[in-house]
């Protein structure tokens, strides 16, 4: 067989592998053997925790990029029996591979390869439950990454303790990983709050991945603007955990980030704690099952340039 | 007699990559590089049994005691060690954050808080056995912006018992702060767009652009295209450490070659490398700022095809000579200007040199390879 013919074939091969990927259910298998590449929108911020507790949320967490190694926050918990507790790791440029140890107060709570939610180039989130490893007072997470052109953008925790001499709150942890990106024209993502009770006021937390200073984005709740460059490196090298009070419209409140003119934010973690309609509320904790992240996929220019330039081969090699 | 030649040339441009490495180290310190007694383990103050050393920033691919104004919060660590034989009382230790550098509350991680003008952080550990060590966490914050470098220092101190067999050891730990690469993010946008209209204007004026034909540009477009969006993509999906970089210069080195052959105008490397961030720009939302980065690359590898008397990389040894000078180029633009100013980060002369080798190598590949591709190219010209 003449070289031309070969390279012919293998073109045509190649234009019809690309094909069959761009359009194969089977596509996002695939694609998780690559272990890279785009990794997705993500997953919006969604219920994980929701419930009553007499006492509070304590949300804290630090310090940004780095490649520290170990990578290490200490938390203050106040006084009071912790009831639940998700400590968060949002990690950059996660390859398959890699991995993280976390270690709680010196003792090894978890080992852990693929994050639970992943976007983007491979921006990453860990979320570990840890309330049986923490205690009020001084706790020390620390985490070992095994991460060569990445590590850990920050550690936080966000735990719901109880303590019977403090009034009743209703809290929502709200979990995820989503690309607002201008690679992916995404330009806002929302995130609600079931149950919340209108003009009474709350406090709320959101934890950014990604934020750069002076790129202007936008935090809304329900119809009101509660943030400007939210998301601008403030705790941090590309690390913000952002807190503002906010009053429910109605019923269900929507959190709305909006990516103005950053070129990537990753909204991760938004906990809402607002007050009950009366002391004597039943406590309960509500903890909803973990969505599966989201499959990766390969970017429409990537498929369309690759065509274009197998074209141009076969057209050339076509006409000799 | 052919081989023998080749071999010399291999063997010269091998000394020159391991020269420019060496030597490149040294010229990166004069410029980021921290002052003497803050390199290393900074601000050590050995006197008696206890020993506390500070190290900042923990990053161990940054520049040793170099922080660089405009950047979010830096991580610093004291280290206590008690060397002696027997157990130190009332062990105390404080460090004092000078202006403008700003001091984080650090209560969490061992230091009570910060304390006074000084900003003087303070922490009481207590007892301190012989061989324990104790590490004490505290973050520092850069000024948006300062004129000059600023060479600083912070103070440590630390103390154990009381009265007569007490003992308190001060040092000082030396910081350099770099120049905010405000000025410099406008300045270099500034000189790459003038240079850009420059290069443009120099091009009409000579007549240059007349001679690429509409498959020039084509071929420049297509090739281009797949640099910045095909190889962007693929770099993610492999993961090879610290050789990640090679995953996209070898094949972006293998293009331009071939773009040099299949073209053969003068101002190839240019035109192709600028393609390939107006396509990053619209793919993938690149900053107009890396327009500098880009021109660099083009216009260093079109300066050797004249230099070369319009050799389009015609032979093997230019092929991988314009490979490793377009990787060495863009690899000390990026460390040297660009991560400074984009990112606020002053990588360590030793990481700079490891991927400035790394790079060499890429680009030593790149070239043979981009060489064997061209010469089985050459009759595929549009």
């Amino acid at each position: 067989m003449r070289i031309n013919k070969k390279i012919l074939m293998l073109c045509a091969f190649g234009v019809g592998l690309l094909l069959f990927l761009a359009s194969s259910e089977q596509l996002a298998g695939w694609q998780e053997s690559w272990q890279g590449g785009w990794r997705g929108d993500g997953t919006p911020p969604y219920t994980i925790a929701e419930g009553t507790v007499k006492g509070g949320v304590y949300v804290e967490g630090g310090h940004g990029y780095s490649r520290e190694d170990p990578y290490v926050e200490a938390f203050e918990l106040p006084e009071g029996e912790v009831k639940y507790a998700r400590v968060y790791i949002p990690i950059w440029n996660y390859d398959g591979g890699d991995s993280i140890r976390v270690f709680v107060n010196g003792e090894e709570i978890a080992e852990r390869q693929e994050p639970d939610y992943l976007s983007a180039w491979g921006l990453g989130l860990y979320c570990l439950e840890a309330g049986s490893f923490l205690h009020s007072g001084k706790n020390e997470v620390s985490v070992r990454s095994q991460n060569p052109g990445g590590g850990p953008y920050g550690i936080t925790l966000a735990a719901v303790y109880r303590n019977e001499s403090m009034p009743p709150v209703r809290f929502w942890i709200n979990e995820g990983n989503y690309a607002l990106a201008y690679t992916n024209k995404k330009d806002s993502v929302s995130s609600s709050f079931k149950g919340t009770l209108p003009d009474r006021p709350a406090s709320l937390q959101v934890l950014l991945a990604a934020g750069t200073k002076g790129e202007t984005d936008f935090l809304y709740f329900d119809s009101e603007l509660v943030g400007t460059d939210v998301g601008r490196s403030a705790d941090g090298r590309y690390f913000d955990l952002y807190r503002t009070e906010v009053i429910p419209e109605s019923r269900e409140s929507t959190l709305r980030f909006e990516r103005g003119d950053e070129g990537y934010l990753h909204p991760c973690v938004a906990v809402l704690v607002g007050g009950t309609e009366s002391d004597s509320d039943p406590e309960f904790l509500e903890v909803h099952e973990q969505r599966a992240s989201e499959g990766n996929r390969i970017p429409v220019p990537v498929i369309l340039v690759t065509l274009l330039a197998c074209l141009a081969l076969l057209y050339r090699y076509g006409k000799r | 007699m052919k081989k023998m030649k080749y071999r010399s040339v291999f063997t010269k441009i091998l000394i020159l990559v391991l020269i420019s490495t060496l030597i490149f180290p040294a010229l990166a310190e004069s410029e980021y590089g921290s002052s003497g007694e803050a390199s290393g383990a900074s601000g050590v103050c050995p006197a008696g049994p206890l020993v506390c050393s500070l190290e900042i920033p923990l990053d161990k691919d940054r520049a040793s005691s170099t922080l660089v104004a405009g950047d979010s919060w830096v991580r610093g660590r004291v280290v206590l060690e008690n060397t002696g034989s027997e157990t130190l009382e009332k062990v105390r230790v404080s460090v004092g954050v000078p202006a403008p550098l700003e001091a984080g509350e650090t209560s969490s991680l061992a230091f009570a808080g910060v304390f006074g003008e000084e900003q003087l952080l303070k922490a009481e550990i207590g007892t301190l056995s012989p061989g324990e060590n104790k590490e004490l966490f505290f973050d520092v914050k850069p000024p948006a912006s300062v004129e000059f470098k600023k060479n600083l220092a912070i103070s440590l101190r630390a103390e154990y018992g009381e009265g007569e067999e007490g003992s308190t050891l001060e040092s000082k730990a030396r910081v350099s702060l770099v120049p905010p690469p405000s000025w410099l993010t406008y300045l270099t946008i500034l000189a790459s767009l003038l240079l850009f209209i420059g290069i443009l204007a120099g091009a009409r004026r000579l007549g240059v652009l007349d001679l690429f034909s509409t498959v020039d540009l084509i071929t420049i477009a297509l090739l281009a295209a797949v640099i910045a969006v095909v190889f962007r993509y693929i770099s993610k999906l492999v993961n090879l450490g610290w050789f990640d970089g090679l995953v996209v210069a070898i094949p972006t080195v293998v293009l331009m070659i071939v773009a040099l052959q299949l073209v053969r105008k003068p101002g190839t490397a240019t035109l192709l490398f600028t393609c390939v961030l107006l396509i990053s720009m619209v793919v993938w939302g690149s900053h107009i700022m890396w327009l500098g980065f880009y021109l660099a690359e083009g216009v260093i590898v079109d300066l050797l095809v004249f230099l070369f008397k319009m050799d389009y990389a015609d032979r093997r040894l230019t092929a991988i000579f314009y490979g490793v000078s377009r990787c060495a180029a863009s690899t000390l633009v990026f460390y040297l200007l660009y991560a400074p100013v984009e990112w606020k980060i002053s990588y360590a002369p030793w990481y700079i040199g490891l991927q400035l080798a790394i790079a060499c190598v890429g680009g030593l590949i790149g070239g043979s390879l981009g060489y064997d591709t061209a010469v089985k190219m050459s009759g595929a010209r549009l």
